[in-house]
């Protein structure tokens, strides 16, 4: 999958929160830009809302959409990981976007991330930011400076080459950025998890490697941060550039004992962030479950 | 815009608990180190904190009249957007003479009142940096559409394009000098309600009005606690996190409303209207019967979402 460029249609999942509303911009567009399928789902939960009450919510959400050429609206009830989920096993050639969720400052000790669980499992591109960014606006792909986040050799050059052509594509200027954590006698563990080059020369030549292992042409600029990688990281992005960042499966996601979650990593990044799967070649499409209630 | 009753706690919170949270931690310690080791030193006067409660409460009502005033003044000019907009669909389907218009060709009067239905949806792209080209392409057409790509200000070209098809009826013959001028006053008014909103989306509130609120705000929750201890002893803390509630509260709401076209749940509610000025212009053309019933359905009234309308 030629990722992003030959996206032909985009599942905007909404809750109608803030977060939601504030994406509403970059979404627009994504869908101007690529001349895609927009799909406004939502799954509601049958035993707290009327299905009448959520259709109205789902009609009056991003109502400026009612104008767009190819635009849908989809509502399922049940509960919203699977029916995202669901949807999205049957529209292997989408983008979904996902915007994080509204900040309620309280604790959620039971909170599982729903971003996460889509990250890791749906065989799709997903699309998500940082934080919230209300009042903002989040970056798409008008941008000519990509990001693409290297992180260790182990995730692989999979989201660096869809990046690359990606950028290829649309005359991008590519970034890669790596973050060289700081080293001292404690962090030695560090070295025996990973081949990452523990210097920052090392990490300048390890990255010119990458570069010009990308056959597709293109102007690309090397980044490289030495400290945390949750500091380092969006200084990068600000000094760059980088409007949109692609980030593999595996750096996208936290894995904890008991839950995962979208990695902390991101929190102060102002870019969009693509996470984009392993694999998406030679996955068998299962039988599409049928979907509870749908709304043209 | 928030349209329910009452305001979640949910919205305000977020903003605040940090603050708040910081604020009953150093409210407790001074009630524990004043009551139970009887440190008597640290209780303050009541006396200077009032008055600083006061002239705090000037700034506060000061800049939040600053922010209704933005908040309002952006509403009003998008009414007044709504209200020029009925009487340019009026004046255009009722003042140019169809006689002489080719019968192979889009009525101009049909043309004019589109792009006056395109007008408000642009400008509201415009005023939340979202992308109007496929609305424009929705109701003007990929052709039209392809064309004002070109431009950075879009609603301004549109208005360019709206005078050029009037000067287009003007020489076909379709309008007199006096019909003409009477349009072009109202389209003068539409760019002047932009360059209104743009006004508003452009200049900040002062940041001096901006910034004097929220650090006397901050001063003034240190200071109470200290105030309020020789009295209240170990419900200081209760007594003092209300009363910094409200001012952190006060702060926050001005300067959220303070900027009317910034895509949050104070916006001026935009999509509404411009889906209402689509609606009454659609009507007068007497389109809406003819249009199949599910497009009818779809420029229905927008219904508030959680309570708010964008």
């Amino acid at each position: 999958m030629a990722m992003l460029q030959n996206t032909r249609h985009i599942i905007f999942a909404t809750n109608f929160s803030d977060a939601c509303h504030a994406a509403v911009p970059a979404v627009a567009r994504w869908v101007d830009m690529l001349q895609c399928k927009l799909t406004l789902l939502h799954v509601y939960n049958a035993d707290r809302m009327l299905y009448r009450d959520a259709n109205t919510q789902l009609q009056s959400f991003f109502a400026e959409a009612d104008n767009y050429p190819q635009c849908q609206r989809v509502l399922m009830s049940g509960n919203p990981a699977e029916g995202i989920a669901e949807f999205c096993q049957r529209h292997r050639d989408a983008l979904l976007v996902l915007p994080p969720s509204d900040q309620s400052g309280l604790p959620r000790p039971w909170h599982r991330s729903m971003r996460a669980r889509m990250i890791q499992t749906l065989p799709i591109p997903v699309w998500t930011l940082g934080r919230t960014m209300v009042g903002g606006t989040p970056p798409a792909t008008m941008d000519r400076h990509l990001g693409v986040w290297v992180s260790s050799p182990e995730e692989g050059l999979a989201h660096v080459r869809q990046a690359a052509q990606y950028a290829s594509q649309t005359g991008s200027t590519l970034h890669l950025l790596h973050v060289v954590p700081d080293v001292n006698e404690g962090s030695l563990a560090h070295t025996l998890r990973t081949k990452a080059p523990l210097g920052e020369e090392y990490a300048e030549d390890w990255l010119t490697q990458v570069a010009s292992s990308l056959d597709i042409a293109q102007r690309v600029e090397i980044h490289v941060g030495q400290g945390k990688a949750r500091r380092e990281l969006p200084r990068l992005i600000r000094t760059s550039g980088v409007e949109m960042l692609m980030v593999s499966q595996g750096a996208a996601v936290e894995r904890g004992v008991f839950r995962s979650e979208v990695s902390s990593i991101f929190r102060e990044c102002c870019s969009g962030i693509v996470s984009v799967p392993l694999a998406t070649h030679g996955l068998t499409v299962t039988a599409p479950a049928p979907v509870l209630e749908e709304v043209a | 815009m928030i349209v329910r009753d009452r305001l979640p706690l949910k919205r305000i919170w977020p903003q605040a608990w940090r603050r708040l949270l910081i604020l009953l931690f150093f409210d407790c310690t001074v009630a524990i180190v004043y009551t139970v080791f009887h440190h008597h030193w640290m209780s303050l006067d009541g006396l200077p904190v009032a008055p600083l409660a006061s002239a705090l409460t000037i700034f506060l009502a000061f800049r939040t009249n600053s922010a209704y005033g933005r908040w309002w003044e952006a509403r009003s000019l998008w009414g007044s957007l709504v209200n020029t907009s009925r009487a340019l669909g009026r004046q255009f389907l009722t003042m140019l003479d169809d006689e002489l218009e080719p019968e192979d060709r889009i009525p101009l009067r049909n043309q004019l009142v589109l792009h006056q239905i395109a007008f408000p949806h642009v400008l509201r792209c415009h005023l939340r940096k979202q992308t109007p080209f496929p609305e424009l392409q929705s109701i003007l057409g990929k052709e039209i559409a392809d064309e004002l790509r070109q431009y950075k200000n879009v609603p301004a070209a549109l208005l360019v394009r709206m005078g050029r098809l009037l000067k287009q009826a003007r020489n076909e013959g379709m309008i007199d000098s006096f019909r003409w001028t009477a349009i072009d006053e109202n389209l003068t008014t539409l760019a002047n309600i932009q360059g209104a909103c743009e006004r508003i989306k452009n200049t900040p509130l002062p940041r001096q009005f901006d910034y004097m609120p929220s650090l006397l705000v901050s001063i003034f929750c240190w200071l109470l606690p200290l105030a309020l201890v020789e009295n209240l002893e170990l419900l200081t803390p209760v007594a003092s996190t209300l009363i910094s509630f409200t001012f952190i509260a006060a702060d926050l709401m001005s300067k959220e409303i303070s900027n009317p076209f910034e895509n949050t749940i104070h916006d001026t509610p935009m999509t509404a209207l411009s889906r209402t000025i689509e609606l009454n212009l659609r009507e007068q053309m007497g389109e809406v019967h003819q249009l199949p019933s599910e497009q009818r359905k779809k420029l229905g009234d927008l219904q508030p979402v959680d309570g708010i309308v964008f």
